[in-house]
């Protein structure tokens, strides 16, 4: 990863290579975690960990969601990335059976980033990276 | 954690989320929307227009704020979601 004070550059990971993220997330207890987590504009949810992560990182309880990869158990996430413009809570959920199957790709990958929160910045790739920079603003 | 504890709060979880279901509509009406309301216990202990400003008010009726279930007003949550993922199932 590489990263000038507005922009997170990865190069892909994973078999197949995968574009990701990394988000520092700051715990009820005040602790902060960096997770590694493959950017999917194809799920709806901002972020999907484990169950065990968002038990541990959660800052209250969210609202649980029936999907077809099973049941998500909400919890609200707190980012603390001001580099990229991101210090709000967002609405997250756990999942061990997403967890499991992001971990196949690559056993990096925490869970998977999806487009709500890609929305909340600039991302984009090219042949060898994919990168996130603060949405611009107007 | 003991299997007790993890009983009783799996318990909790279940009874606010049923709370939320039966309270979404009222929450509707009562709040502005995209306020920030808490259910814990069955029942709506607070709400605020910033989620972070829940946890002071939370911890001040001696909650433990990530087991208080928060919802926003007017937020239309879906019965069920489909993630477009080209990740195979596990």
């Amino acid at each position: 990863m590489t990263s000038t004070s507005h922009e997170q550059r990865n190069p892909y990971k994973g078999n197949p290579p995968r574009p990701w993220i990394r988000l520092r997330l700051r715990s009820f207890k005040d602790t902060l975690s960096e997770i590694d987590l493959l950017a999917d504009t194809g799920s709806p949810f901002p972020i999907i960990i484990s169950e065990a992560s968002l038990l541990l990182l959660k800052r209250q309880a969210g609202t649980d969601m029936e999907t077809n990869f099973g049941l998500l158990h909400g919890g609200w996430l707190e980012l603390d990335m001001p580099e990229l413009g991101l210090t709000q809570r967002v609405e997250g959920y756990g999942s061990d059976v997403v967890a499991a199957t992001v971990r196949s790709s690559s056993p990096d990958f925490a869970g998977l980033a999806g487009l709500p929160l890609l929305r909340m910045l600039e991302y984009g790739g090219d042949t060898t990276s994919f990168w996130v920079r603060p949405a611009a603003t107007s | 954690m003991t299997d007790k504890v993890e009983l009783e709060k799996a318990q909790q979880r279940q009874l606010n989320q049923t709370a939320y279901r039966v309270l979404k509509e009222e929450i509707r009406q009562r709040y502005p929307r995209g306020r920030f309301v808490a259910i814990s216990g069955g029942r709506i202990v607070a709400d605020a227009e910033d989620i972070k400003a829940l946890d002071p008010l939370l911890q001040a009726q001696g909650l433990y704020p990530p087991d208080v279930l928060v919802v926003q007003a007017g937020v239309d949550y879906p019965d069920f979601a489909i993630i477009l993922s080209s990740l195979p199932r596990a």
